[in-house]
């Protein structure tokens, strides 16, 4: 193995340390909170960070760490839950494009073109808007515009695959579609969109985030870091804290994984590996 | 912009006494701002520094020596056609339009452009209007005039007929009479509603949107919808000269960027300040607050036609299990007893009947049968856990709401009762489909200083407004009585009897009265909070 690639395997590996690391609070998040993460407590409304509140109150007296160590559970939830759904949709409809080619390829292209007409976070709020703000319906509104992407990638790779010998002689040995696609393209596939995935978990943290920031994704009173921000505005000269923590926290969770990302790809990369 | 930044820091050190644990954040905080600044985070900020920029290239077009004012107002509106919505509220809180009659800071109805007026009979109010008075264009102002910009009113919005139902008027040199289909005991505090603003209908009525012809200290000079008002003074004033050469007012909506203007010394005057931030700006040597208690309140409306909350029992068991002055300390709100805000007489006298007690509280919803059987800490109707759904929106750019539905819900689970909060863009909408157990407001509930039409539309048996289903015989007869009251002592006390009435059937949820605020720059003097906000820029404002 190369040595760009070694270190890239121990890149990876850190950072695929530091994301288990991160998912593993999120999963505890719950039992590691010091308090209830609703229960208010109208004495200490905005304390500032001390021994009995490590990063401080919001406006109800709610202590900060533990909203933000219980909003990590839905976040890391949602964003995994998106990345899954716009994989395995993305990928279908690619697949099934590049191979079938023809009308079903000129009919999905044509939609995936008008989709990707809308500034993404514009659409997102816009569905939202039309079925009801909502932490699922805000997963399903940005899974639909984020799909496109996978299925454009899926189906380029698929159209220059099909024709490949390998293929034909599958072909010729008599496998049915369903199997070539399955056991000849999508192995072929699978990396790029594996890496794809992880350079985009961020990506969609922070658009989760954003539209909660909006009101449109996470319902008071439950714990997101995106909404805790949105109702930090009001406090940014006199509750500073309300802002910084759930600001950081979210800012650390998708500098590792954009990191996490960028490993992935260096690791996949054929690039390296023919050095 | 941030170059003020620092003063504004320790102002607040000073006045809070946390200045060492707030040292510690200084530096941090401001560059997360800048960083939510530049990612656009902040919608309302881009607004502001357009604004700003443009009212920076207006001063600066002021010669060093003339009295120029910039205001930072939260809402500029599409038009100044004071018949057109709610566009005369902008008109008369900019210091352009007036009425016949206006509030002072009493909330009391007193003479403006009409002198005197006395009742001849049930129907009929007679005006007298000030003699030597003229529009900004020289055009007197007679009861023709006044007629005229009246009966406008009426023919442009619907809104008119809500204040009274017009039969007639004749106008005879100063004289105007105004004949009424009801009696309308309301009608002289009605008519400082900044729909009835006396404008010169003479005119092209094409510059009716962008430049009214009014009688008010300052004349608009240019207006650009939704932006910026520019004025300038009105030499042809009837009281007396005006404090300023001229005025910028710009629209920002969102009150943080309101703050930072403030801060950075690109407004003088602003108004709506969040609670939350008014302690920056304790520092008296640099500006000054005017707090005064006005008729809005931050209310829980219950949808009393609702399974369980139909009960009466049921709601006042609600209301005891909420400790509403809490939460009303907890937003910088006078706590509430009644609808009425202690801004009315009528909202002095009404007794709270609900103190916070959920001891009190579970008892009720124990003899009412709502027991906890299955142990889950909820209490359950016909074997199903009971939850109440409780609509939120952010109601004049106000965080409040969305406070107060948490402690609600935190609170009534202490009794047992589960809240489901739901945010939503379209009150209306929900209120109008009846398909809510709460729903939050923040409504002015003596919109012109008087107590009838709210109770009108909100309270009486089919009123235009009564989304929240109330419905009590007793007080539909009391509100029919107040109508045809005309002493306003007796108006007052009658109010305060419905409010107690519908405080006793636990009608809605009052939580607390909003307290309205003005700042302005130490430069600033003669600015004032009137408890009816229709007015900001007054003759008195002076710059130094």
């Amino acid at each position: 193995m190369s040595r760009i690639k070694n270190k890239a395997a121990i890149r990876l590996g850190i950072f695929l340390a530091l994301a288990l690391l991160l998912i593993g609070i999120a999963v505890c998040g719950p039992q590691l909170a010091p308090y209830d993460p609703l229960a208010s407590d109208y004495t200490a409304s905005l304390s500032s960070p001390d021994d009995l509140h490590l990063f401080g109150t919001d406006k109800l007296g709610r202590d900060i760490l533990s909203r933000i160590l219980c909003g990590a559970g839905s976040s890391f939830f949602l964003t995994f839950l998106m990345v899954v759904l716009v994989t395995v949709i993305g990928t279908l409809i690619g697949l099934a494009a590049g191979y079938k080619g023809g009308m079903t390829d000129g009919i999905l292209m044509r939609l995936m073109d008008i989709l990707l007409a809308f500034p993404g976070s514009v659409f997102a709020i816009a569905v939202t808007g039309i079925i009801g703000a909502g932490i699922l319906n805000t997963v399903a509104a940005l899974a639909l515009v984020w799909w496109t992407k996978y299925a454009r990638l899926v189906r380029s790779m698929t159209v220059s695959l099909k024709d490949r010998d390998f293929v034909w002689q599958a072909r010729y040995g008599g496998a049915s579609e369903i199997k070539i696609l399955g056991c000849y393209i999508l192995p072929e596939v699978l990396p790029q969109v594996i890496t794809m995935a992880a350079m985009d978990i961020g990506n969609m943290m922070i658009s989760l985030a954003g539209l909660s920031f909006l009101g449109l994704a996470s319902q008071p009173p439950a714990p997101e870091w995106g909404y805790m921000l949105y109702e930090s505005r009001q406090y940014m000269q006199t509750a500073p804290w309300m802002m910084i923590f759930p600001g950081l926290a979210l800012l650390v969770t998708v500098m590792v994984f954009n990191l996490l990302g960028d490993s992935v790809r260096d690791v996949l990369d054929p690039k390296n590996g023919m050095e | 912009m941030f170059s003020t930044r620092k003063t504004g820091w320790n102002k607040f050190c000073n006045g809070q006494g946390v200045c060492e644990m707030l040292q510690k954040w200084k530096r941090l905080t401001i560059s997360v701002i800048c960083a939510g600044l530049a990612a656009g985070v902040l919608g309302g900020c881009g607004n502001a520094a357009k604004t700003t920029s443009e009212g920076t290239s207006s001063a600066d077009a002021q010669s060093q020596d003339a009295a120029h004012l910039n205001v930072a107002m939260f809402w500029v509106s599409t038009s100044l056609d004071p018949a057109d919505g709610y566009d005369g509220w902008v008109l008369s809180r900019i210091g352009a339009g007036e009425t016949l009659v206006k509030l002072d800071e009493n909330a009391e109805a007193v003479p403006c452009l009409a002198e005197s007026w006395e009742q001849t009979d049930d129907y009929t109010w007679v005006f007298q209007i000030r003699e030597g008075v003229t529009f900004s264009n020289g055009n007197p102002v007679d009861a023709q005039a006044c007629m005229n910009a009246i009966q406008r009113a009426f023919d442009l919005n619907t809104r008119s007929g809500e204040y009274f139902q017009l039969e007639s008027m004749e106008a005879d040199g100063q004289t105007l009479t105004i004949h009424t289909i009801q009696p309308t005991g309301a009608i002289v505090n009605n008519l400082c509603e900044p729909l009835f603003t006396i404008v010169d209908t003479s005119v092209d009525e094409q510059t009716m949107d962008t430049a009214p012809v009014c009688t008010g200290p300052y004349i608009i000079d240019t207006f650009l919808p939704e932006t910026e008002v520019t004025l300038v003074c009105n030499g042809n004033y009837w009281d007396g000269t005006p404090g300023l050469d001229s005025i910028s007012v710009f629209s920002v909506p969102d009150s943080d960027s309101r703050v930072l203007a403030m801060q950075s010394g690109e407004a003088d005057l602003t108004t709506t300040i969040d609670n939350s931030n008014l302690a920056l700006f304790s520092d008296e040597s640099q500006y000054t607050i005017y707090e005064t208690i006005g008729p809005r309140t931050n209310v829980a409306y219950y949808n009393n036609a609702r399974p369980l909350l139909d009960e009466k029992e049921f709601r006042q068991a609600v209301s005891m299990a909420v400790d509403k002055d809490t939460y009303a300390e907890l937003i910088g709100c006078a706590p509430a007893t009644g609808l009425y805000s202690t801004a009315l007489v009528c909202g002095q006298q009404v007794e709270d009947i609900y103190p916070y007690d959920p001891q009190q509280a579970s008892e009720i919803l124990d003899s009412l049968g709502y027991m906890d059987t299955d142990g889950d800490g909820l209490r359950e109707a016909d074997g199903k856990n009971i939850q109440l759904q409780y609509y939120i929106a952010a109601d004049h750019g106000s965080a409040d709401a969305a406070i107060i539905a948490q402690a609600v819900q935190s609170d009534l689970k202490k009794v047992g009762i589960d809240v489901q909060l739901i945010q939503t863009e379209n009150m209306s909408d929900v209120r109008a489909s009846g398909n809510y157990d709460f729903c939050s407001a923040n409504d002015s509930t003596a919109p012109t200083a008087d107590p009838e039409i709210f109770l009108v539309q909100h309270y009486l048996t089919g009123g235009s407004s009564n989304y929240q289903q109330y419905s009590n015989p007793e007080v539909d007869q009391l509100i029919g009585t107040l109508s045809s009251t005309f002493d306003p002592d007796q108006r007052q006390q009658l109010a305060g009897e419905i409010s107690q009435k519908i405080l006793e059937d636990a009608g809605s949820l009052y939580i607390g009265y909003i307290y309205g605020n003005t700042v302005t720059s130490s430069r600033v003097s003669g600015a004032a909070q009137f408890p009816i906000d229709y007015y900001i820029i007054t003759k008195d404002i002076t710059i130094q």
